[in-house]
């Protein structure tokens, strides 16, 4: 038997068929968890999202025109949905803003760091992912998608709904705040190179 | 080519988002300027680790128990009593959009620097306007019904959009989501750098 076309499956779901939208979301739904966990670095966080995202599509279909596929809608709902989900987390946290201030005022690596430099560039990597986790939502948003999930510009653009020209700048200065945090770092690891 | 242009296009060439003419005028730079150089291998360096961080994705044991309860979900949202949205409704989250854009505008001022231009602080109304483009989805007449009347109303308050330089101002539409005040100071850095 011929799997059912996209269109036919929106189609049916359209009319109420659970079956046709659980189809859809079992095509789409690895690319949308890899999507949310790019954003979120958090498993349980990814899961309940990606079904939340899922239930919000279910809910708003009778508005999808089918301009675009069906993956690329969901995948905007699913951006929309975990910067929300990210913002609401941070102010919970009560998390501090990424400040360079701080980090200017941050000590060098310390002492032990072997001249061979393998110390180096270890903590650079345990470094970075905290680094990127502490940029502001909307540079990690676009770091993340467009460096974690390899999208061009364009792609991250339609993805968070902002102009091409926005996403490089966000790179660009995601890119100096990675640098100003993570310098003294950098510049051991390239001592040793 | 000053430093700071050459970090723009060191980013750009990293994402494969710079034209051959730009990343020519790159290496020229490149070729004399250590500091830049560093820079470039440092970015490098770390985009090729951040891409190892990567988490695997979920076994099918996982996808399986997702689904059903995927489908539980879905069941309960069918039972619900949610109407289809009817012509009559979309006019009503266009009248709720022109309500909060009002309110949008009223929180957005003008100041005038001390004989530098204006500066503009805006209020970032990201969240509300990402609620609501997720409702018109992609009912392309009431987007440009909703956009149309923000154009309008942000167009009144700043008096005059293209005097204070927001791009696509003069082609009509200028929406900014999530600019924050800080985003807005860089950018208009990014401009004077541009200029000068």
């Amino acid at each position: 038997m011929d799997d059912p076309s996209e269109g036919a499956l929106v189609q049916e779901a359209k009319r109420g068929s659970v079956e046709a939208f659980a189809e859809l979301a079992r095509r789409t739904q690895e690319r949308i968890y890899r999507v949310i966990i790019a954003l979120t670095r958090n498993s349980q966080d990814a899961a309940d999202l990606t079904q939340d995202v899922y239930l919000a599509a279910f809910r708003s279909l009778p508005g999808f025109r089918e301009k675009s596929s069906f993956y690329t809608w969901v995948y905007r709902i699913a951006v929309n949905l975990t910067l929300n989900f990210l913002k609401r987390k941070a102010r919970e946290k009560g998390r501090e803003e990424f400040d360079d201030g701080r980090i200017s005022r941050r000590e060098s690596p310390a002492a032990d760091i072997g001249p061979e430099g393998r110390t180096a560039r270890r903590e650079l990597e345990e470094r970075l992912e905290e680094a990127i986790d502490s940029l502001p939502l909307p540079f990690k948003a676009a770091f993340r998608l467009v460096v974690g999930q390899g999208l061009s510009h364009a792609e991250a653009a339609g993805a968070l709904g902002c102009s091409e020209n926005t996403v490089s700048w966000r790179m660009h200065k995601a890119r100096k705040m990675l640098q100003a945090r993570l310098g003294p770092f950098l510049r051991e690891v390239d001592h040793e190179m | 080519m000053r430093c700071k242009r050459a970090e723009r296009r060191i980013s750009d060439d990293l994402d494969g988002a710079l034209g051959a003419r730009k990343r020519a005028g790159l290496s020229r730079h490149l070729r004399d300027c250590p500091r830049c150089r560093f820079y470039a291998a440092s970015q490098g360096l770390l985009r090729d680790k951040a891409r190892g961080f990567e988490k695997p994705v979920p076994s099918p044991d996982f996808w399986n128990a997702f689904n059903r309860r995927l489908r539980a979900g879905l069941e309960a949202e069918r039972t619900q009593d949610s109407a289809p949205p009817v012509p009559g409704r979309r006019w009503a989250w266009a009248g709720s959009a022109l309500a909060l854009a009002l309110v949008v505008a009223s929180l957005v001022f003008l100041r005038n620097g001390a004989g530098n231009g204006l500066a503009v602080s805006t209020f970032s109304f990201e969240d509300s306007l990402t609620q609501i483009y997720q409702a018109i989805g992609e009912d392309d007449d009431l987007e440009s019904s909703f956009n149309q009347a923000l154009l309008v109303l942000l167009g009144e308050v700043f008096q005059d959009a293209e005097e204070i330089g927001l791009p696509g101002a003069e082609g009509g539409l200028s929406i900014w989501e999530g600019i924050s005040e800080d985003e807005l100071g860089w950018l208009e850095e990014e401009v004077d750098d541009e200029k000068g």
